[in-house]
């Protein structure tokens, strides 16, 4: 990970999420079961790789690439557990949904609507009790604020005051801004709601979210809205567009590349001051270590063997 | 600690207190082990910085003690009628189960939650479940269900320090009986608490005192029967009921359980499995029908001393 000042605090890992899947979407049939990307929803988990302090633990969930990839796992693993490869991330045994890594703080993932956050109350707990300032972070979708897990979860936070920060990353377009929100609110649970395809603004929402939840104040709540990504929608997702840097300074060509999270930062470098170049050259090598990782995970044998039946009781 | 004849209850109180001060970490979610109607174990008020009130939420509840165990806390989810945990059922069974082996091996959630199981005579059909049946088929949960008082010490003692998520099975109507406890907490495990030549009672939790009550009553027809006590269910203790049953002709499962998906047809069937030609075998169990509430179409529901004694007998007629 780059240090917290350098130019591509936020770009490098908006870059690594949006490579790692895009490269794992042009072989998405070596992909024997279920998947989902992140591509449009980066926003928050670069946002996540700049707030996470040391000590925090985060609860993912069914779409988590984005964010193991920019808080810094190693892609071949992941792409090796994605492809249920040996080797892989969980030895295989959970695949794309359940992607974790508990050396950077990912102890599991739930895939389940709401799972993941309602566990990571009782993290917080942990951490709380053991005084050190730390927090648990939740990443769940839209679809978890349809089920009663969530509220119960915002209930309990709320009364015992836990340090955690939840956050919806929402791509459901029928549903206005600001709507989560509010729900989190009348549950007692303080709220803001940002531009989710905006890395800067993400940031700034999970920077004051995650201070607010440090200093004792109690849970927080942030809604990142996005766009939703026209291939995000089936299980087996295809690529329909990459990312080209070249293209940043042009206009947008449709509202899908306009709410890009990734452009938008490249842009917003670019109006900086960055030169051009720069963005090249750090897109060259990103693109070119995911495309390592997974040339070398594809050709790694599948996962067999008696990893199948352990560490299922202790 | 000293060895001691003590309630079950008793025990119990002994052994969450005995837990909560050996480790700081130990914490109680839910106010108390006790019902209403119990002897109360007054936990809240002898350890008031380990024991966690949460609003009525069984889900988030039980999910935040998943949480808990995975950030180093040992906690015991006290979650009272075992028919609640219905409404934590994704946590108890589809998250604490599978955190080891969806981490790869890094992370484990080692958590307790306890409930109150079957019939207390008198609750109605929806405070008397057990749902025991319903859990020792999920792989990487213990479900244990205490018999006697030495029992529900070394089940305590093996909840909130063992490595996995355990389900305590508990039972009301075992609140007064009384048994001699180990000063230290022992393993948990089967144990014969009465040996026989006749027929062998395989029984746990309440189960368990109603073979023995049943035995004693067979004795003074001339019928000896032992008494084997699981207070294991899972992972399924097969080995063990195999070999306990290895000097008996006649072996009979007792469980408050439906037959349907009761560990004692999995027993019964594993027991088969091994001695197909010498051996009969009987399922004792609930019937096909919820607990009634009263007390005398709860008697024809839920198996009675009277019920396991006359089964018991016909068993050892038609085999000799």
């Amino acid at each position: 990970m780059t240090a917290a000042t350098d130019w591509d605090r936020l770009l490098s890992p908006l870059l690594s999420a949006r490579r790692f899947d895009e490269t794992l979407l042009r072989s998405a049939g070596l992909v024997t079961g279920v998947f989902h990307v992140s591509i449009g929803m980066e926003a928050t988990a670069a946002g996540l790789a700049c707030v996470k302090a040391e000590g925090d633990i985060v609860m993912l969930g069914h779409r988590n690439h984005a964010h193991l990839v920019a808080i810094g796992s190693d892609p071949e693993a992941l792409y090796r557990e994605v492809l249920g490869r040996a080797g892989g991330a969980q030895q295989g045994r959970a695949g794309s949904m359940h992607l974790a890594d508990a050396s950077r703080g990912v102890p599991y993932t739930s895939a389940m609507l709401g799972g993941g956050a309602a566990v990571a109350n009782g993290i917080a707990l942990a951490l709380a009790r053991g005084g050190t300032g730390r927090l648990a972070f939740a990443f769940f979708g839209d679809g978890a604020m349809g089920e009663g897990i969530v509220y119960e979860t915002f209930g309990l936070a709320r009364a015992w005051h836990l340090p955690i920060v939840f956050v919806c990353e929402s791509n459901a377009p029928a549903v206005e801004r600001g709507r989560f929100a509010q729900l989190a609110r009348a549950h007692g649970v303080a709220a803001v709601s940002v531009d989710g395809s905006s890395p800067r603004a993400a940031v700034r929402a999970l920077s004051y979210a995650a201070a607010f939840a440090r200093d004792g104040s109690g849970p927080h709540f942030v809604e990142a809205t996005t766009a939703a990504w026209p291939g995000n929608a089936t299980f087996i997702p295809k690529l329909e567009r990459a990312f080209d840097v070249g293209r940043v300074a042009n206009p947008p060509g449709d509202e899908f590349e306009a709410a890009d999270p990734v452009r938008r930062e490249a842009q917003a470098l670019l109006s900086d001051g960055v030169p051009l170049d720069r963005l090249r050259a750090l897109d060259a090598a990103i693109s070119e270590r995911m495309r390592r990782a997974f040339e070398s995970a594809a050709l790694a044998p599948p996962a067999t063997g008696g990893v199948a039946h352990q560490d299922v009781w202790g | 600690m000293i060895t001691a004849q003590l309630t079950y209850h008793e025990a119990r109180t002994r052994a969450i207190g005995r837990e909560l001060m050996a480790n700081p970490d130990a914490i109680v979610i839910g106010p108390s082990l006790s019902l209403p109607f119990n002897p109360d174990d007054r936990l809240l008020e002898r350890f008031p910085s380990q024991v966690l009130i949460p609003p009525y939420s069984e889900l988030a509840t039980a999910a935040a003690g998943v949480g808990a165990a995975i950030g180093g806390l040992r906690p015991l989810v006290a979650l009272s009628t075992a028919s609640f945990m219905y409404y934590a059922w994704p946590a108890i069974v589809n998250e604490a189960p599978l955190v080891r082996y969806l981490s790869g091996g890094g992370a484990s959630a080692p958590v307790a939650f306890h409930v109150h199981s079957g019939s207390r005579r008198g609750g109605g059909p929806q405070h008397e479940h057990t749902p025991q049946a319903m859990l020792h088929g999920i792989p990487g949960l213990r479900v244990v269900a205490p018999g006697t008082p030495a029992d529900v010490d070394a089940a305590l003692h093996l909840a909130l320090t063992g490595p996995d998520p355990v389900v305590i099975v508990d039972h009301v109507l075992l609140s007064e009986v009384r048994g001699t406890v180990p000063g230290n907490p022992a393993d948990l495990g089967p144990s014969l608490l009465r040996s026989g030549s006749d027929a062998l009672l395989v029984a746990s939790s309440e189960m368990t005192q109603r073979a023995l009550a049943a035995a004693r009553a067979l004795e003074s027809e001339g019928l000896s029967v032992g008494v084997l006590n699981l207070p294991v269910l899972a992972p399924a203790p097969v080995a063990e009921v195999v070999s306990a049953a290895s000097d008996y002709r006649i072996v009979a499962f007792v469980e408050e359980s439906r037959a349907a998906g009761s560990l004692g047809a999995f027993l019964l069937a594993s027991l088969l499995a091994h001695r197909p030609e010498s051996i009969s075998t009987a399922l004792i169990c609930t019937g096909d029908a919820p607990a009634p509430f009263a007390l005398e179409l709860l008697d024809r529901v839920v198996p009675t001393q009277g019920w396991i004694v006359a089964e018991t007998r016909r068993l050892i007629e038609r085999a000799s």
